[in-house]
């Protein structure tokens, strides 16, 4: 019985047989297995942190929300989220502490294990820095966050291609109500695809940064996503969004 | 009722009074989380419910060669029936949480689970927020992995103890709800 298998069973996508034999497994056992209400809980939280995907949503609203007491885990499992107080660090080695204990150990056969590893390294990171290195010159964009869309005829700025850097730098401007945050997250799609997330490289109280490189950009119109997340982990999407057009220039005949 | 009791006891185990008294005690616990997974408002009272419809059947002569089965059976038919899928009790909180928002003048759902997680030791206060704040995705798997491993736990121990505690407060929530239903 997985998390997977139980998330099916709450969600009822298990057909009638499948169902019943999971609840015979489940009863067959000595105890009524525990880990059933962990996925339970793990289940609400990923509801409550919108990771479902939209079908899951809709099952866990139409399929589990069916009694007062399920109603009454989310709101409590929301409440609880909500009180959470951030972690403290998790106290893991650090590079310099994992040398230390390396060194520590008994010296024949780290010395094999280091020429190796060094060996090895040099093989694989030369090329990876050579190609994936970060990009030193920039081009800047300022974009503000609107509600215009494609039909409503708002010009979205224009980036000429090819860029005249290695990389566009583009200033978000965050609305007055989302400018707390404990964190942000920018997601990027063109007409036809989402891009996934943009990483950001900076921000201050009025906007944030993240940088696009050049050879990830060709012509059309490009959308950008702001998401807010809490202290407790929770995204939220904010409405409206940010826009502008890579546009190459008019070939002369 | 009770000759029916002691008729569920000695088929439990005929040979052995104490023995018949646990595998009772066993099945009641099955009954119970199987109607608390279901959502039963009451899950103890509706495993002495199924209890009591088996202890019947089978002193009415019934054949069950799998006493498992059988009541498993009894349970869903329970369940089909909508038995105490709600009461007035478990209506009554929810009413409390939907009402006693942010927006509540005299008490909200929130301080009262601020309260009750203060209440809790420091430990499991650090294990609750170190465990809920994990990164999204596998990046999640390897984090908790760590997180036991620091805690010396295994990643199920730690799961179930994050379970255990979570309905501690989700208990301490609802007792400290009551004043207000």
């Amino acid at each position: 019985m997985t998390d997977e298998r139980t998330t099916a069973y709450l969600l009822q996508e298990l057909t009638e047989e499948e169902a019943e034999r999971f609840e015979e497994q489940c009863f067959a056992l000595d105890k009524w297995p525990s880990q059933l209400e962990s996925a339970e809980q793990e289940l609400i939280d990923a509801y409550l942190h919108d990771e479902l995907g939209k079908d899951q949503r809709l099952r866990f609203e139409k399929n589990y929300l069916t009694t007062d007491v399920r109603k009454a885990r989310v709101l409590t499992a929301q409440s609880f989220h909500k009180v959470l107080p951030p972690p403290r660090p998790l106290q893991t080695m650090t590079l310099g502490e994992k040398l230390w204990a390396f060194i520590q150990r008994p010296a024949l056969p780290q010395a094999a294990v280091a020429v190796l590893i060094l060996t090895i390294g040099i093989a694989l990171l030369v090329p990876f820095m050579l190609s994936g290195r970060r990009p030193q010159t920039f081009q800047r964009l300022d974009l503000a966050l609107s509600s215009a869309n494609r039909d409503t005829g708002v010009q979205p700025e224009k980036v000429a291609l090819p860029l005249h850097a290695e990389a566009l730098e583009i200033h978000l401007k965050l609305p007055e109500q989302s400018t707390n945050a404990a964190a942000y997250r920018v997601q990027w799609e063109n007409v036809s695809n989402s891009l996934g997330d943009l990483q950001i490289e900076s921000r201050d109280s009025q906007s944030i940064v993240v940088i696009i490189p050049a050879d990830k950009l060709s012509p059309g119109r490009y959308t950008l996503k702001l998401f807010t997340v809490n202290q407790d982990g929770i995204k939220q999407r904010v409405s409206g969004d940010y826009f502008f057009t890579a546009e190459e220039p008019a070939r002369s005949r | 009722m009770d000759q029916h009791f002691d008729r569920l006891l000695t088929f439990l185990c005929p040979e052995d009074p104490d023995e018949a008294g646990l595998r009772y005690l066993r099945l009641h616990q099955k009954l119970a989380g199987y109607f608390q997974f279901r959502g039963v408002a009451d899950p103890i009272a509706a495993a002495d419910e199924t209890l009591d419809r088996a202890a019947r059947r089978i002193a009415e002569g019934s054949d069950v060669p799998d006493i498992d089965k059988f009541c498993l059976g009894i349970a869903r038919f329970i369940i089909k029936e909508g038995w105490r899928f709600n009461n007035r009790e478990s209506a009554a909180f929810l009413q409390f949480l939907q009402q006693h928002d942010h927006d509540s003048k005299d008490v909200d759902r929130f301080s009262l689970m601020k309260t009750c997680f203060e209440q809790l030791p420091q430990n499991d206060r650090d294990l609750l927020s170190s465990y809920c704040s994990a990164p999204t995705g596998r990046a999640r798997a390897k984090y908790r992995v760590e997180l036991a491993e620091q805690l010396n736990y295994t990643v199920t121990a730690m799961r179930v103890r994050v379970t255990r505690v979570r309905r501690s407060l989700d208990d301490c929530v609802k007792e400290l709800s009551r004043s207000y239903w």
